[in-house]
């Protein structure tokens, strides 16, 4: 196997990683493992999910299998915007539905106020069923935790 | 022996073997009249060259329905058109700003130049095969692929320069597709082991004539010597790719240009018990032109008929050329 390969080692469905993500949001893992593959990124604590499979050994160095499920090992990590959009549209708890109006403000970056919620942490925002992204729950507070590269500048006045 | 000797697709150019811009209209003539004996109407051509190019959207039904996105479409701006031939795709005036829309954040819509969509259609992939996209970034084909297959396969996408890379995979991670791998090779040495595929896109750089309505109709002239440059890497990598295909695997090529050179030119160096050039099915209501026989005094395998050009003025897009051949 090449050195540039073993950037990324295919692993075992992570059951207890799934489990974690069902109990937090209420994504099946059934639905999350089915078809896919997972690989871990050599070197970090990096969970990627893919439908792809490639044999190594493979001269070429891999930047991406798939997408990311996670950047490190909870609690310190969470899954991010790409798994979500992918499959945030299962997620039973934990789950904000923006109006029009929130979001423009969440596309932003901006904090959206008076969310009043029962469950604290990480939230899903959606908006028509499509995922947005994440948001931390602080109070009746959300905030955006969209990457910088997915916000939308706010419409000028 | 030179210092490219080892390099499969042979020299690169650089940016002594360009010539500098010009702009339409440059007393040295325009850079398009060069294609005066195989366009129909080169002033049309050229005229709609100088124009600003139309917009071009498509829905991202991996994430969502079509219908109400398409509704969302038609409401933000109510001059958008279907495109032809092109299921949930919607063509848009210039200067419609489809990526300020909170949809195109979302990753339900994807803005792409429509003379591109067709083309990457053409690959034909289906769920659960092996399909490589040899020259991907910024992405814009191989989401299509994705879609097309529902993202239930592989996908490789191969891209050689890391500036590119970025942009690559932004817009995979936009559009939570799932089923690529990215990569970083060389196209035209890219190891066996990384096949076999059964579909392969060779959307190969080239002297893009075809985008300069992108940049207010600005085209740059391009040298013989940069020309044939190109041609050597276009023909190393639709070789790879046909090396990297099963037997009876398909192999789209394209590119952005109208240099024969770089299109039938390319396509005639590839051997007919290699690959053959299949007919394509036109949609309705999209005007094409078939690939040309000859071009200044040579004549090409006879099977360059089945390639298909898009002009600029044939459909008010940018200009394109594809071709899918057949692995033998």
């Amino acid at each position: 196997m090449s050195r540039d390969y073993a950037a990324f080692e295919p692993i075992d469905v992570p059951h207890d990683l799934l489990a974690w993500i069902e109990d937090l949001w209420g994504i099946p893992a059934a639905a999350v493992a089915s078809g896919n593959r997972f690989y871990r990124r050599s070197g970090r604590d990096e969970v990627w999910i893919s439908h792809a499979v490639v044999h190594p050994p493979i001269p070429p160095r891999v930047h991406a299998i798939g997408t990311r499920l996670i950047d490190r090992a909870p609690p310190a990590g969470y899954p991010g915007t790409a798994f979500l959009r992918r499959y945030g549209h299962l997620a039973t708890r934990r789950v904000v539905d923006l109006d029009d109006a929130q979001l423009t403000v969440f596309l932003s970056g901006a904090t959206l106020r008076d969310v009043p919620g029962d469950l604290p942490g990480y939230h899903i925002v959606r908006y028509r069923g499509a995922t947005v992204g994440r948001a931390i729950r602080r109070g009746d507070d959300l905030e955006c935790e969209l990457p910088r590269t997915l916000r939308l500048r706010a419409p000028t006045p | 022996m030179n210092s490219h000797a080892d390099d499969p697709c042979g020299p690169r150019p650089t940016h002594d073997d360009t010539l500098e811009p010009t702009h339409p209209g440059d007393a040295a003539g325009h850079p398009l009249e060069r294609y005066a004996s195989i366009v129909d109407d080169l002033d049309a051509l050229i005229e709609t060259s100088r124009r600003p190019l139309p917009r071009a959207v498509w829905i991202n039904t991996l994430l969502t329905p079509p219908e109400p996105i398409a509704a969302a479409v038609l409401q933000r701006c109510p001059d958008a058109r279907p495109v032809p031939g092109v299921p949930h795709a919607f063509r848009l005036p210039a200067g419609t700003s489809p990526g300020t829309w909170p949809e195109f954040a979302l990753g339900l819509l994807h803005a792409q130049e429509q003379a591109t969509l067709w083309p990457a259609d053409l690959v034909g992939a289906q769920p659960g095969e092996r399909v490589l996209d040899l020259c991907a970034a910024p992405g814009n084909k191989t989401l299509r692929l994705a879609v097309a297959m529902r993202d239930s396969g592989t996908i490789v996408a191969n891209e050689r320069y890391h500036a590119r890379l970025p942009a690559l995979r932004h817009n995979l991670e936009r559009l939570g597709v799932t089923s690529v791998a990215v990569v970083d090779g060389d196209g035209c040495s890219l190891p066996d082991e990384l096949g076999p595929f059964d579909r392969a896109l060779v959307d190969v750089p080239c002297t893009c004539e075809g985008t300069g309505r992108k940049t207010g109709g600005r085209l740059r002239a391009t040298s013989t010597r940069e020309r044939d440059m190109m041609s050597s890497i276009q023909t190393g990598l639709l070789r790879r790719a046909l090396r990297l295909v099963r037997p009876g695997g398909t192999v789209v090529y394209a590119t952005c240009t109208y240099a024969p050179e770089e299109n039938e030119g390319v396509l005639d160096r590839i051997s007919p018990e290699l690959a053959t050039i299949e007919p394509i099915d036109v949609p309705d209501g999209m005007r094409t032109a078939p690939g040309v026989p000859e071009w200044q005094g040579q004549r090409y395998r006879d099977d360059v008929a089945h390639a298909v050009r898009i002009w600029a003025h044939h459909n008010d897009t940018g200009g394109f050329f594809v071709a899918r051949l057949r692995r033998l």
